[in-house]
C-alpha cells in the first residue's frame, strides 16, 4: 500500500503526517541550527578542511532510499537523465568530492547516518536501531506504509509545496529543475535545486592521551545557482592548529579560499566542467587528510598548497565515471595567495580518475603528472588503483564495506635523483546499528624506496557515532609502527558538525 | 525504460552483486601489488643514497621551517615559563601534548632545548608524538647536519 495519491492537498496532509510538512520540518531543524550556532559562537577562532567520506558512498548502494525517498512506482528516465550514482558528485557539490553536500547528500545525512533520522529512514534499516533506545526516527511512521516520492518528473513538481529548508533558498531563474537537475519532492522537506545554499563544516579534535584540544576545520561554503546549468561555488575557511583555539588565526595562511570555481553542470550523463581552484581528482578523497595516500601525493586537503588552479571535466553516466583535469600550481616552497585563485608558478599538471562505482562494488584507477622546474618541486608522476566491496549486497543484513587503495609515484629530487615512493590503505566499516559504525583501518607509506628505515604503518580502530543529522563523534585508537625505534600510539576523538 | 520493484532489493542491485565476486580478488591483488613493490626495501640511509638531497651546511631558515611545520603547532609558547610544570610521572609525548613542555617558537628556545631535541628526534624517534608521522629522512638530515656544523643560528 502506498501513501501517494493524485490529490495535492492529500499529499500535503500525508507529508505532514510523515513529518515532511513545514511545521514538522521547522521543529526538526531547530536542534541542528541551535547546535550549529552554538558551535559557531564557541569556535569562532577555530580552523580546517572539508572532506568526503568514500565509505559512505560505497555503502549507500545497499538501498535506494538512502539518497532519496523510496522510489515506489518510479519509472527510470533515460540514462542521460539519471542522477543515481555513487561517484562523489552524488552527494557533494564539488564533483571531485569533499565539502558541501548536494540535496542527495543532505538526505543521506538525515535519513541513514544518524540514530535519530529526520528524513524517512531506509526501510531496510527500520529494525537496526540501538537496543533500548527504541525507534528514534522522527520522520518515518513505522507502519507498513512506505513514505513515497513522486513517481515521475511531472508529478515531482507538485511536491515542491512541502519544502521547508533553512539552509537553501529559492529557485534558479526559470524554476526548479525538471529533468537533469535534482527533482523537487524526492528529498522530503529539502529544497532540491536551490538558488542559494549556505553550509557549514566544523571539526574539532581532542587527543585524549595528551589532553590537547585543537580546531581542525571551520568552513563556510556558499553555492550560488542563478541559472540552470550554471553554478558558482566558494568555500572560504581557516586552517586548524594543534596549538589550540587561541592561536588558530596565527597562521598567516588563514583564512583562505579552499575551493572556488564556476561550474557548468546538470548536463546529460551528469557531465560537468568546472574552472577555478580545487584539489585534483586522484584516488579516494578521504576524510582523514593525514592518510598517506593523500599526504605523499600533494593531496593533503588541510594544506593550501594542495589546491591547484585549472579546469576539470567529468561525467558519471550511472555507474561508470571519469574525471580529468589540467592545472597549474604554486611551487612546493610556498603557499598560494589566500584569495587569488590565479596565483600560480611555473609548471603544469594533469590528473585523470576513472572507473566504476556501482551499488555492490567499485574499482578505479588514477594517474597524475606534474611538470615543473626542480627549484619549484620537480616533476612528479603518480598512479594508483582502488576498490570497494559492499558486503550487504552479497548477504543482506551484513552492512560491511571493505575499501582499499594503492598508489605509487616517482618524483625528481632537486639533485636529479628519481625517488620512487608508495602508499596504501585498507579500511573496513561496519554499521553496527543506525548511527553507530565500527571502523578498522590500516595505512602504509614508504616515502623513498631506496632509503633504509623510513617506511611506516599506521593502524586504527574506533567508533563513529552520529546521534543526530550533522553531528558526528569519531573516536579512534591509533598506533604508528615505524621502522626501527619510535613506535607510538594515541587516542584521537573528533567532533564534526556540518550542514 | 525499466521499473524498480516496490519492495525488496531492486533488481539492479541483484545484477550488481555478480561483479562483487570479481572485486574481491581485485582488492586482494592491490595488497599483492603492495607486497611486491618497494615496501621498505631500501638498505642505505639518505646521506649515502643522495648526499646532496639537502644542503651540506643548512642555514637556520631551513631548520626553522621544520620546527614551524612539525613542532611549533604544539610547542607554541616561548620559554619554559609559558606552560605549567609537567605532571608527576608524565614525560615525553604525553607531557608535550599536555602543554607542559617549553615552547620552541624562538631561536633561543630551540638552542636552549637542543639536547632534548636531539634525543627525541634521533635516539628515541618519538617526535612528533603518538601516531603522528615522524620527521622525514630529509628533515632529519637537515637537522643532523645543522647540529653537526655547530647549530649556527642568529641567536647562537
Amino acid at each position: 500500500m502506498q501513501l501517494r495519491t493524485n490529490d495535492p492537498a492529500s499529499r500535503r496532509r500525508h507529508a505532514s503526517a510523515r513529518g515532511l510538512g513545514p511545521a514538522a520540518a521547522r521543529r526538526r531543524l531547530g536542534w541542528p541550527i541551535a547546535t550549529a550556532l552554538a558551535a559557531l559562537a564557541a569556535l569562532v577562532t577555530a580552523a580546517g578542511p572539508a572532506r568526503g567520506t568514500p565509505q559512505y558512498a560505497a555503502r549507500a548502494g545497499r538501498a535506494c532510499d538512502n539518497c532519496h525517498l523510496t522510489p515506489n512506482g518510479w519509472t527510470n528516465p533515460p540514462l542521460a537523465q539519471r542522477k543515481c550514482t555513487l561517484s562523489c558528485q552524488g552527494c557533494h557539490v564539488d564533483p571531485a568530492g569533499g565539502g558541501m553536500r548536494t540535496v542527495s547528500g543532505r538526505f543521506y545525512a538525515r535519513a541513514t547516518l544518524p540514530m535519530i533520522a529526520t528524513s524517512p529512514r531506509p526501510t531496510v534499516d527500520w529494525d537496526r536501531n540501538v537496543p533500548r533506545l527504541g525507534r528514534r526516527d522522527r520522520a518515518t511512521t513505522y507502519t507498513h506504509h512506505l513514505p513515497t516520492g513522486p513517481a515521475d518528473f511531472t508529478a515531482a513538481r507538485a511536491w515542491a509545496d512541502s519544502v521547508s529548508d533553512r539552509w537553501a533558498w529559492a529557485d534558479p531563474l526559470g524554476g526548479p529543475s525538471t529533468n537533469l537537475g535534482p527533482l523537487a519532492g524526492r528529498y522530503g522537506a529539502l529544497r532540491a535545486d536551490p538558488l542559494l545554499r549556505v553550509g557549514v563544516d566544523i571539526r574539532v579534535a581532542r587527543l585524549v592521551t595528551g589532553g590537547l584540544s585543537f580546531p581542525m576545520q571551520f568552513d563556510l561554503p556558499v553555492r550560488f545557482h542563478p541559472l540552470h546549468h550554471v553554478m558558482f561555488f566558494a568555500n572560504p575557511g581557516v586552517r586548524g592548529r594543534r596549538s589550540g583555539y587561541q592561536r588558530a588565526f596565527d597562521d598567516p595562511a588563514t583564512p583562505y579560499l579552499r575551493e572556488g570555481f564556476v561550474m557548468l553542470h546538470e548536463l546529460p550523463y551528469q557531465a560537468y566542467a568546472k574552472a577555478g581552484r580545487f584539489v585534483p581528482s586522484f584516488g579516494l578523497r578521504l576524510d582523514d587528510h593525514t592518510t598517506r595516500t593523500r599526504r605523499g601525493f600533494e593531496l593533503d586537503a588541510s594544506r593550501p598548497d594542495a589546491r591547484v588552479t585549472g579546469v576539470e571535466i567529468g561525467a558519471a553516466p550511472n555507474y561508470p565515471f571519469v574525471q580529468a583535469s589540467y592545472f597549474r600550481m604554486t611551487s612546493r616552497t610556498r603557499q598560494p595567495a589566500r584569495w587569488d585563485v590565479l596565483d600560480t608558478d611555473r609548471g603544469w599538471g594533469v590528473a585523470l580518475n576513472a572507473g566504476w562505482r556501482g551499488l555492490a562494488w567499485g574499482v578505479g584507477g588514477s594517474w597524475m603528472t606534474r611538470r615543473r622546474p626542480a627549484a619549484d618541486g620537480g616533476d612528479h608522476d603518480a598512479w594508483g588503483g582502488y576498490g570497494y566491496l559492499n558486503l550487504w549486497t552479497l548477504r543482506r543484513g551484513l552492512p560491511v564495506v571493505v575499501m582499499a587503495e594503492y598508489d605509487a609515484g616517482r618524483r625528481h629530487a632537486s639533485t636529479g635523483r628519481a625517488v620512487d615512493h608508495s602508499a596504501a590503505l585498507a579500511e573496513v566499516d561496519w554499521i553496527v546499528f543506525n548511527g553507530v559504525e565500527a571502523i578498522a583501518a590500516w595505512d602504509f607509506e614508504d616515502p623513498d624506496h631506496a632509503v633504509r628505515g623510513d617506511h611506516s604503518h599506521r593502524l586504527q580502530a574506533g567508533l563513529r557515532v552520529t546521534p543526530y543529522p550533522g553531528v558526528t563523534i569519531d573516536g579512534r585508537v591509533r598506533a604508528l609502527l615505524v621502522a626501527g625505534d619510535g613506535d607510538g600510539a594515541d587516542v584521537f576523538v573528533q567532533l564534526h558538525l556540518y550542514q | 525504460m525499466t521499473t524498480v520493484p516496490q519492495r525488496g532489493r531492486p533488481s539492479r542491485v541483484r545484477h550488481a552483486t555478480a561483479g562483487a565476486w570479481v572485486v574481491a580478488p581485485v582488492l586482494a591483488a592491490i595488497v599483492a601489488v603492495l607486497a611486491a613493490s618497494g615496501c621498505g626495501r631500501g638498505d642505505l640511509p639518505l646521506e649515502q643514497v643522495d648526499p646532496a638531497a639537502v644542503p651540506l651546511d643548512p642555514d637556520f631558515a631551513l631548520v626553522y621551517d621544520i620546527f614551524d611545520r612539525e613542532c611549533i603547532p604544539c610547542h607554541s609558547g616561548s620559554g619554559p615559563g609559558d606552560a605549567p610544570a609537567p605532571a608527576p610521572g608524565r614525560d615525553g609525548a604525553a607531557a608535550v601534548l599536555g602543554g607542559s613542555e617549553p615552547g620552541l617558537s624562538t631561536c633561543a628556545d630551540i638552542i636552549a632545548n637542543l639536547s632534548d631535541i636531539e634525543k627525541d628526534v634521533f635516539r628515541k624517534n618519538s617526535m612528533p608524538p603518538g601516531a603522528w608521522p615522524r620527521l622525514t629522512s630529509q628533515e632529519k638530515l637537515i637537522l643532523f647536519r645543522w647540529i653537526g656544523n655547530g647549530a649556527k643560528a642568529p641567536c647562537n
